[in-house]
């Protein structure tokens, strides 16, 4: 599955001089046992577990476990509570798509402007070969791992 | 819903931009809403729940939300 990089328009700076960031973003969907949500997320090599924002578990009616909440942060930043939840996901593409059920985490942000999406390692990135093309701009997740069954 | 151990085929198709359009800065920091196919940007807001509603007040029943980077503050990491 292929995705190409998604441009967004930023401020320009010496480190960003055309003011555009490329994102390698993948097209996912969401159930619970309500609803489903029709995402992009950031697909983030650099993080060690899924997370999405609890207002989606929320809004597909993921099942969530706060007894068993558990913390994360990112690169300098602040702790903010997980409450891991059970989905199916579904990668999707132009050329198909791939779904799995799994455990990942919810993220409950101090303010709506800090949500974000991001594919990490455990529950998405595990079972897949990932490829980044830095000069097409495209990344393309392959998948490598039969999902385990979650416990 | 049953913990499933093996991937399984998936049911939705999609036609989406070969080459996506740039997102204009005035978007920057917000959720955006697209269309199924990701040709036109239908709603945007400050969080997912505002974003989705008015996402969904224009008709589309399937609209795709992300969060678009800030204008100023570089993203550089996730969560660990």
């Amino acid at each position: 599955m292929k995705w190409p990089y998604h441009p967004y328009a930023v401020d320009k700076s010496r480190i960003c001089p055309p003011g555009v960031v490329y994102r390698p973003e993948a097209r996912l969907c969401v159930r619970g046992e309500t609803g489903e949500a029709h995402l992009r997320a950031l697909i983030d090599t650099g993080a060690d577990h899924t997370v999405l924002p609890i207002s989606i578990a929320l809004d597909v009616g993921a099942e969530l476990f706060p007894e068993e909440s558990d913390a994360a942060k990112g690169v300098g930043g602040h702790e903010i509570p997980i409450i891991p939840g059970h989905v199916q996901l579904e990668l999707i593409s132009d050329e198909g798509s791939q779904a799995w059920s799994a455990f990942i985490g919810f993220a409950d942000f101090e303010s709506s402007e800090e949500e974000c999406s991001i594919l990490g390692h455990v529950g998405c990135l595990e079972y897949f070969l990932a490829a980044f093309d830095g000069v097409a701009r495209s990344v393309e997740l392959t998948p490598r791992a039969i999902p385990p069954n979650g416990e | 819903m049953e913990f499933t151990s093996q991937f399984i085929p998936g049911t939705i198709t999609m036609s989406t931009p070969k080459t996506p359009p740039i997102v204009p800065i005035e978007y920057a920091g917000k959720w955006i809403a697209w269309d199924f196919n990701e040709t036109k940007i239908i709603a945007s807001g400050r969080s997912y729940d505002e974003t989705r509603k008015a996402a969904q007040a224009t008709g589309e029943k399937r609209p795709v939300l992300v969060k678009a980077p800030d204008a100023k503050v570089r993203f550089i990491g996730g969560h660990r």
